[in-house]
C-alpha cells in the first residue's frame, strides 16, 4: 500500500519517489495544496473502491497515516 | 500516421455549447499581452514561439465541421510552422494601438480545421516588446496560457542566454484521454453524482445580487411568480467592460499570510469577502451562491499539459450572522473541499439537475458573480531576466455572457490584481467600483479582527 501511494503521489509532486517515507507530510513535505489532497483522495477513494469521512481525512498529516487509514477502510470492506 | 479524433471534455464542451448558443467563438476568446521593457531578439523569439508549436500540442488544436447537432471532434495536427508576424507600434497613438489589439481579440476563429491560436510579436509604443496571444477557450484556459508564456521565455532564455533548456512539457493527448475515459465510466462519476445530488436535497438556493434585492423582484414580476428564487441572465445586449484595481504587495502579503497562518485559502478567503458583501447588499439574506471556478489541475501532467480543464461549481453556504469570519471561512472550506473532491462532474449534467430539480429554466442564474482565482502568475523566472520591468495582462474578447466576472491574479510584483469583467447592460463601473471597495472593507476588517463576526462586518462596513 505504501508503495502504491508514493507511485501515486509521484504524479503530484516534484520530490523523487524514493525520498517519500511513512513519515512525509502531504502539506509541509510534499507542499500539496487542499485542491491537490482532495484530488488524491479522490482518486484512492476510486481506487480502493472505499468511502472516505471528511472529518476522519482532515487529521491526516502523513502519508503513513494515510496508508493506515486506507488500510482500515479496505479490511472493513 | 492517421489523425486521432476526440470529442471534446467537459469543459471543453461547455465552451463549446456557450459559442453554439450565442452563435459566436468570439464568446470564447481568450487574449494576452506579455511585453518587457527590453529590446528583445525578434528573430529569436519568433523561433521560440514556432517552437512551442511543436512542444505545446493543445496549440495545434483543429475542429471539425460541426454535425447536425453542432457538436465537433477535436484533432491534433502534426505540425503547424507557421510565420509569425511582427506588428510595430512604435511611436503609435496608445488609443490607436488598444483599437487595434480589440479588433483582434474580437475577431473569432474562422473553424472548422483551421488554426486556433494566434501569436503575433510586438513592439509597444512604452517601449514594452513581447507578444500578444489569442486563443480559443477550447484549446487552453488561463493556466494553460500562463505555462505556455513561461515555457516560451525559458526556450528564449535558453536561446539567448545559455540557460538550461526547458523540461519537455507532457503530452495534451495523454491528458485528454484520461479525462475522456474517466467522464465515460458510470462507475466512477457515479459518487459525483450522488455528492450533488445531496448538494440539491439542501433545497433550492436563492438568487442575490451585487447590487441589491430588485434584480430578483423584477424577474418574480416579469414572470408574475413571487416564489422564483432564481434571476434572468442578460443575454440581448453582451457587451462587456473591464475594471481593474490592483492592491499593493504589503497589503496582499498581509492576506497571504492570514490564509497560511489559518490554513485557509485564497480562494476561500475571497469568497467569504464576496459572500458576506452578497448578503450585505441583500438585507443580510444567508443563504448565499457564488459561481467559483475550479482549475483540475492537480498531477503534473494535468498542470502543464495545456488544454481547457477549468470547470465551474456553484459554492453554496448558509452562515449566520452570529458566525465569526473566520469560522465562515471553515464552513465554505468544508463545502468546497467537497466540491474539489467532484470537480470531474460534467457541469452541463449539472446544470441539468438543477433544472430537472427545481424547474431553472435556461438563461437563469442563482449566482449573482463568479470567481476565479489565479495563484499562477506570469513570471520572471530565469535569473537572465531578473530586474526586467514586465507587463502582462489580460484583454477583453469585447463579449461576455455573465453579469459578474471577478478573476483574481499574482502581479509579478507579488502584489494582487483583481480583474472584474462586466456586462454593460446590467452594472456600471461605480457598481463594481463599490463591491471593490466593500470587498477590500471586509476582507481587512475580517481578517484584522478575527472575532468579529460577519453580522457585525456587515453593519460595520
Amino acid at each position: 500500500m505504501l508503495e502504491d501511494l508514493k507511485e501515486k503521489l509521484g504524479e503530484y509532486v516534484d520530490t523523487p519517489i524514493d525520498e517519500i517515507t511513512a513519515d512525509t507530510r502531504f502539506i509541509e513535505d510534499l507542499g500539496l495544496n487542499s485542491f491537490e489532497f482532495m484530488s488524491l483522495l479522490g482518486y484512492l477513494e476510486e481506487e480502493y473502491d472505499i468511502v472516505v469521512d471528511e472529518n476522519e481525512v482532515r487529521g491526516l498529516r502523513t502519508v503513513g497515516e494515510a496508508v493506515e487509514y486506507i488500510e482500515k477502510l479496505t479490511n472493513e470492506a | 500516421m492517421a489523425v486521432k479524433y476526440y470529442p471534446l471534455a467537459a469543459a471543453q464542451a461547455t465552451q463549446h455549447d456557450l459559442a453554439k448558443e450565442f452563435g459566436t467563438s468570439q464568446v470564447i476568446n481568450v487574449c494576452t499581452c506579455s511585453t518587457l521593457q527590453t529590446e528583445i531578439d525578434f528573430d529569436l523569439l519568433k523561433k521560440c514561439i514556432q517552437e512551442e508549436f511543436k512542444r505545446y500540442e493543445c496549440l495545434r488544436i483543429r475542429f471539425t465541421k460541426p454535425d447536425k447537432n453542432g457538436d465537433v471532434m477535436q484533432y491534433i495536427v502534426p505540425r503547424d510552422t507557421r510565420d509569425i508576424e511582427l506588428v510595430d507600434f512604435s511611436g503609435s497613438d496608445e488609443r490607436a494601438v488598444e483599437r487595434k489589439l480589440n479588433e483582434w481579440s474580437f475577431e473569432p476563429f474562422s473553424e472548422p480545421d483551421a488554426p486556433m491560436a494566434e501569436i503575433k510579436m510586438i513592439k509597444m509604443p512604452d517601449g514594452y516588446q513581447g507578444l500578444y496571444l489569442k486563443i480559443d477557450h477550447r484549446l487552453a484556459d488561463s493556466s494553460a496560457v500562463i505555462v505556455m508564456i513561461n515555457d516560451i521565455m525559458e526556450l528564449y532564455c535558453h536561446y539567448r542566454f545559455g540557460s538550461p533548456y526547458p523540461k519537455p512539457l507532457p503530452s495534451y493527448t495523454e491528458a485528454l484521454e484520461k479525462d475522456l475515459e474517466r467522464q465515460n465510466s458510470a462507475k466512477k462519476t457515479e459518487r459525483d453524482s450522488e455528492f450533488w445530488d445531496k448538494v440539491l436535497d439542501m433545497g433550492e438556493p436563492l438568487y442575490s445580487d451585487v447590487t441589491g434585492t430588485w434584480k430578483l423582484e423584477e424577474t418574480r414580476k416579469e414572470h408574475n411568480d413571487p416564489s422564483i428564487r432564481w434571476a434572468d441572465r442578460e443575454i440581448k445586449d453582451t457587451r462587456v467592460n473591464f475594471a481593474v484595481f490592483d492592491l499593493e504587495p504589503e497589503p496582499s502579503m498581509r492576506l497571504l499570510e492570514y490564509c497560511l497562518n489559518n490554513n485557509v485559502s485564497m480562494t476561500n478567503l475571497l469568497l467569504m469577502g464576496l459572500r458576506t458583501y452578497l448578503s450585505k447588499m441583500n438585507n443580510g439574506q444567508t443563504d448565499i451562491s457564488i459561481r467559483n471556478f475550479v482549475s483540475r489541475r492537480s498531477t503534473k501532467l494535468e498542470r502543464f499539459s495545456g488544454g481547457s480543464r477549468t470547470q465551474w461549481f456553484p459554492c453554496r453556504t448558509v452562515i449566520e450572522p452570529d458566525t465569526e469570519f473566520l469560522d465562515g471561512i471553515y464552513i465554505i472550506q468544508d463545502f468546497q473541499n467537497q466540491v474539489y473532491r467532484h470537480s470531474n462532474y460534467d457541469q452541463a449534467a449539472l446544470a441539468k439537475k438543477f433544472a430537472e430539480k427545481f424547474g431553472q429554466p435556461p438563461h437563469t442564474t442563482y449566482e449573482g458573480m463568479l470567481l476565479t482565482y489565479q495563484p499562477l502568475p506570469v513570471r520572471l523566472q530565469n535569473p537572465n531576466l531578473k530586474g526586467i520591468p514586465f507587463k502582462s495582462r489580460w484583454l477583453s474578447n469585447g463579449t461576455g455572457v455573465q453579469k459578474l466576472y471577478l478573476t483574481v491574479m499574482h502581479r509579478p510584483d507579488t502584489g494582487l490584481q483583481f480583474f472584474f469583467k462586466y456586462q454593460e447592460a446590467e452594472l456600471s463601473r461605480d457598481d463594481v467600483e463599490k463591491v471593490y471597495y466593500y470587498l477590500m472593507r471586509i476582507i481587512f476588517m475580517g481578517v484584522e479582527h478575527p472575532d468579529l463576526t460577519v453580522g457585525d462586518i456587515i453593519k460595520m462596513v
